[in-house]
């Protein structure tokens, strides 16, 4: 554009106007070729002709558009809508990404070539929200993120370029009032993408920082030393600078044991949901507590006590009472406790050598916590992991009279339940040998599944980070068969390694027998490029989750397709078709 | 015989002027000259749109007739055995000849440009204008490029490396290609796979080496037009399986600093980068490929040894399985095909909550949370 107004101007303009242009060449080059496709319509449904329209720009002279379209690796033919094929049309008689390209020759300079992908959606699926985690390599700095995106379903779908923040390298401080610095644990939870937290540890010293994305974070603090409250700061931005916590209120209290006498070394907390937890006392001699904490609703009192005592841990709603009085914790007579020490721990008549019980008894209401106006009651319960030694014998244990179950873990692996009630002292443990879980994989239409890997984890009460998961691959005919400790509940992972189906997770109580068909859903594929904000290149090794929108708890975090980038930043995770139906 | 006409003018001339009388003849038809010019300047290659300009002259001013003739020919003209192109013709002043690449197959080193001026008066220019032109040629370019299983720019022992090379002429004379493998010096001839893979689509030829040592490794690529050679070479670092990475993991905190957990929660490895083995497992069916191994262990602080609490790419902690405040160190380890665990390396002490068994150190096989119960 300077060219041309220097001709337009007189002689001596025009030599300005020439040394102005030599300058801006300087900072950059005469524009290249630049093809952009538009598709009409924007939103398909297949079946449906999709017009894709070029446009180039910063070209001359006479162009020859070549295009490709390609489905599921199959070429779709495409039909010039202009005598130069500049504009074609082409048939999406399937819903998925139709991946198209442009060679456009004849510029001086050559074009780039121009491919995108094109979604088209099935007209009878809903689809759903998903969100996509990126976990970045640490060494990369970029914090983690979500996105989230409705994939149709029904079809493979195209994400296209997804650019996230490369973050921010902020400080992060925590101080009291008095401005000293304060080692805390700080978790700072997206506002924009919850799910997406960064978490730090702050010193005494300062200094700590960490990568984050922009926007505002709620921020979790949980001082690490004694005297100042966990604190919860909402809406919290860098630019707000450091967080400043106090000692919040203080909740006192004793806790005596049966007899009334002072129990010394319990922990006690306050835990309440999405709030603040409370900070962590540790009983003294004379059975006193002092907690600081920031009073909210749900809240709850947990007492552990010493393991040596035999008495359960307790859970006491605060709701009703005034944790502004001095608590009373206080153990029911009546409960009477079991030395369990010693005891020998089978499986099927074999000892469980060097191996571990995890011991769950629910004792229902075996304690009071009071204001001095109000009681209420507190429930008790054990959930004690015991070791076992060379010969199967329990460590010296002592627990409080109930019954429950005993989850016997040998050092192979090999685990089992056992009932167990402590009002008649057993003389052993033991618990029938593992148990075969069977069942069928199958794809929807009932096609039996071979080489689809199942790992079945223990859940509820009996969940530990002892606890064996046992693993199997369906054999031609789709059966498998889990060995499992019966009377448990496993949380089942089927997953298929070529991505032929989508994964699926099922809960099997009292874990034993045939499970009988389990199908497998659909699965559809969910790809795109991953870049940074800014940068022109993919992001590579990042690790690509999809995770369930509509989900809570853990489900949340589990994920539903993983992948990793690669070096183009390109990814593909194969979901559920959220299409289909459950 | 036209010089004789001209001779004879002349002497009747003479004699008519000698007798005293008046005699009238047509003026001597003097002979042109021509020249021919090349436009522009510098080496000729085939493929090059050449213009030649007559540069003629005629004392009569006569009009003239100009007679282009252009060959190329596969030898220098001192070449009895040489053979030339179909002539090419012009008339016109400016004459313009792209010169063919080949002829019969052969490539193109000379031009031979001829020019033929006549005037109207049919004398003809002499010497008859001829210019041999020398056409050179481009040397050809070997592109050598190379596609396998490379991390970090290395390769591992015993898995195939792609070799794609392709001979380039700028003159479009077809380039053939001569390989030469040069192992590492360990390796065992018998031992190396050196396989031709059938021709790319694309051109070129491809080799495929399943390098039996580690070691450097060297591929070269000869590549000849028939007039001009080139060389390409590529050199492949072979090492030993790599560690693998525990390239992101969940939750991404600093080793060994505290993580809270109010509620249950997911620890999980996210990604292994590794040369072979592999996490999240890639889709069977790659004769190479596998899965990198993960093994979980737990202490609890202050505890001595860890206890190994499972594998798999997760692990769920519910801090209702622990007393507020207590704190246990959840460890994972990575190790591929080798077997190579951290805790069998003499570097990596129970204590270190994330090492390396080799370099680089930022490549770590082991991280340790150390989770705090609320």
């Amino acid at each position: 554009m300077i060219r041309a107004l220097s001709i337009r101007l007189g002689l001596g303009l025009g030599l300005a106007l020439a040394a102005m242009t030599l300058g801006c060449g300087a900072e950059g080059s005469a524009p290249r070729c630049e093809i952009a496709v538009q598709f009409d319509p924007l939103d398909a449904v297949a079946p449906r002709t999709i017009v894709a329209r070029s446009t180039v720009t910063n070209t001359s002279g006479v162009l020859a558009y070549g295009w490709s379209v390609r489905r599921g690796g199959l070429e779709v033919p495409t039909t010039p809508r202009t005598t130069d094929g500049r504009d074609v049309e082409f048939a999406a008689d399937q819903p998925g990404v139709y991946e198209v390209q442009l060679d456009v020759d004849g510029d001086p300079l050559g074009c780039p070539t121009w491919t995108g992908d094109k979604n088209v959606r099935d007209a009878s699926t809903t689809g759903g929200a998903l969100r996509l985690r990126f976990s970045p390599p640490r060494e990369a700095s970029v914090p983690v993120q979500e996105r989230v995106v409705d994939v149709p379903g029904g079809a493979d779908f195209a994400t296209g370029v997804l650019a996230i923040d490369p973050g921010i390298d902020a400080p992060i401080a925590v101080h009291d009032l008095a401005g000293a610095a304060v080692p805390a644990y700080v978790r700072l939870t997206s506002r924009a993408t919850p799910d997406a937290t960064v978490e730090i540890v702050t010193s005494a010293g300062g200094g700590e920082r960490v990568a984050l994305a922009s926007g505002r974070y709620d921020a979790l603090i949980i001082p690490l030393i004694d005297g100042l409250a966990p604190a919860q700061i909402d809406g919290w931005a860098p630019v707000d600078g450091a967080f400043t916590i106090d000692a919040g209120a203080t909740v006192a209290g004793r806790v005596l044991d049966a007899g009334g006498a002072p129990l010394a070394g319990a922990r006690v907390s306050i835990t309440a949901g999405d709030q603040p937890p409370s900070s962590v006392a540790i009983t003294a001699a004379a059975g006193t507590f002092a907690l600081a904490w920031r009073p909210g609703a749900g809240a709850a009192l947990i007492v552990v006590p010493p393991a040596a005592t035999g008495l359960p841990r307790l859970t006491a709603p605060l709701a009703g009472l005034a944790t502004s009085q001095p608590l009373t914790v206080r153990y029911q007579p009546g409960h009477p406790t079991v030395d369990l020490g010693d005891l020998p721990v089978g499986i099927a008549g074999a000892p469980v050598a060097d191996g571990h019980v995890l011991i769950a008894l629910e004792l229902g209401d075996v304690a009071t916590v009071g204001d001095g106006t109000t009681t209420a009651p507190a429930r008790g319960h054990h959930r004690d992991q015991v070791a076992t030694d060379g010969a199967g014998r329990l460590a010296p244990y002592r627990a409080t009279v109930g019954s429950g179950r005993a989850f016997a873990v040998g050092p192979t692996g090999a685990a089992a339940v056992a009932l167990i009630d402590l009002a008649a002292p057993p003389a052993a443990i033991d618990a029938p040998g593992p148990a075969a879980l069977t069942g069928t994989v199958t794809d929807r239409g009932g096609a039996p599944l071979a080489g689809v890997a199942l790992t079945a984890t223990v859940d509820g009460d009996l969940a530990h980070l002892g606890a064996p998961r046992a693993s199997a691959i369906s054999g031609a005919d789709g059966r498998f068969a889990l060995a499992v400790a019966g009377g448990a509940t496993y949380q089942i992972e089927l997953r298929d390694p070529r991505a032929v189906v989508a994964p699926r997770l099922i809960t099997a109580a009292g874990a034993a027998g045939d499970l009988g068909a389990i199908a497998l859903p659909p699965a559809i594929r969910v790809r795109g490029t991953l870049r940074l904000v800014g940068q022109s290149v993919g992001l590579p090794d990042v690790g690509v989750s999809a995770r369930c929108e509509a989900c809570a708890g853990l489900e949340r975090s589990r994920p539903l397709g993983t992948g990793v980038t690669d070096v183009a930043g390109d990814f593909a995770v194969v979901i559920p078709d959220p299409g289909a139906p459950p | 015989m036209t010089a004789g006409i001209f001779a004879r003018s002349a002497a009747l001339a003479t004699v008519a002027t000698a007798l005293g009388g008046c005699l009238y003849l047509d003026p001597i038809n003097e002979r042109p000259s021509a020249e021919i010019r090349r436009v522009g300047d510098g080496l000729i290659f085939r493929g090059d749109a050449l213009t030649f300009q007559a540069v003629v002259d005629d004392p009569d001013r006569d009009r003239l007739a100009l007679d282009w003739r252009g060959q190329a020919c596969d030898r220098p003209a001192s070449d009895p055995a040489r053979r030339c192109s179909a002539v090419e013709t012009g008339t016109d002043p400016q004459f313009g000849f792209t010169v063919p690449l080949a002829i019969d197959g052969a490539p193109t080193v000379a031009l031979l440009v001829t020019l033929d001026v006549t005037d109207s008066h049919g004398a003809v220019a002499k010497p008859r204008q001829a210019l041999e032109l020398a056409v050179g040629n481009h040397a050809p370019a070997v592109a050598i490029q190379r596609h396998g299983r490379e991390l970090m720019g290395q390769f591992p022992v015993g898995v195939p490396i792609t070799i794609a090379a392709r001979g380039d002429d700028p003159d479009g004379d077809p380039v053939a290609l001569t390989w030469t493998l040069f192992p590492a010096a360990t390796s065992v001839p018998g031992d190396v796979g050196w396989t031709r893979l059938p021709d790319p689509a694309g051109g070129g030829q491809e080799y495929q080496l399943v390098p039996d040592v580690a070691g450097d490794w060297l591929v070269r690529v000869d590549g000849a037009d028939g007039l001009a050679t080139a060389r390409g070479e590529l050199a492949l670092q072979v090492r030993p399986d790599h560690a693998p990475c525990l390239t992101a993991v969940e939750p991404s905190v600093a080793d060994g600093a505290v993580v809270i957990a109010t509620a249950p929660r997911r620890f999980a490895v996210v990604v292994v980068a590794d040369d072979l083995d592999l996490y999240p497992a890639p889709p069977p069916g790659d004769p190479y490929l596998g899965a990198a191994t993960l093994r979980w262990s737990q202490r609890p602080a202050g505890a001595p040894g860890f206890t190994a609490i499972g594998g798999g790419g997760a692990i769920d902690l519910d801090p209702a399985t622990l007393a507020p405040g207590e704190r246990v160190e959840l460890r994972v380890e990575v190790a591929d095909r080798t077997g190579r665990w951290p805790a069998q390396s003499p570097g990596c002490t129970v204590d270190q909550p994330s090492c390396a068994i080799e370099a680089p150190t930022t490549c770590v096989q082991r991280r340790t949370w150390l989770v705090e119960a609320r």
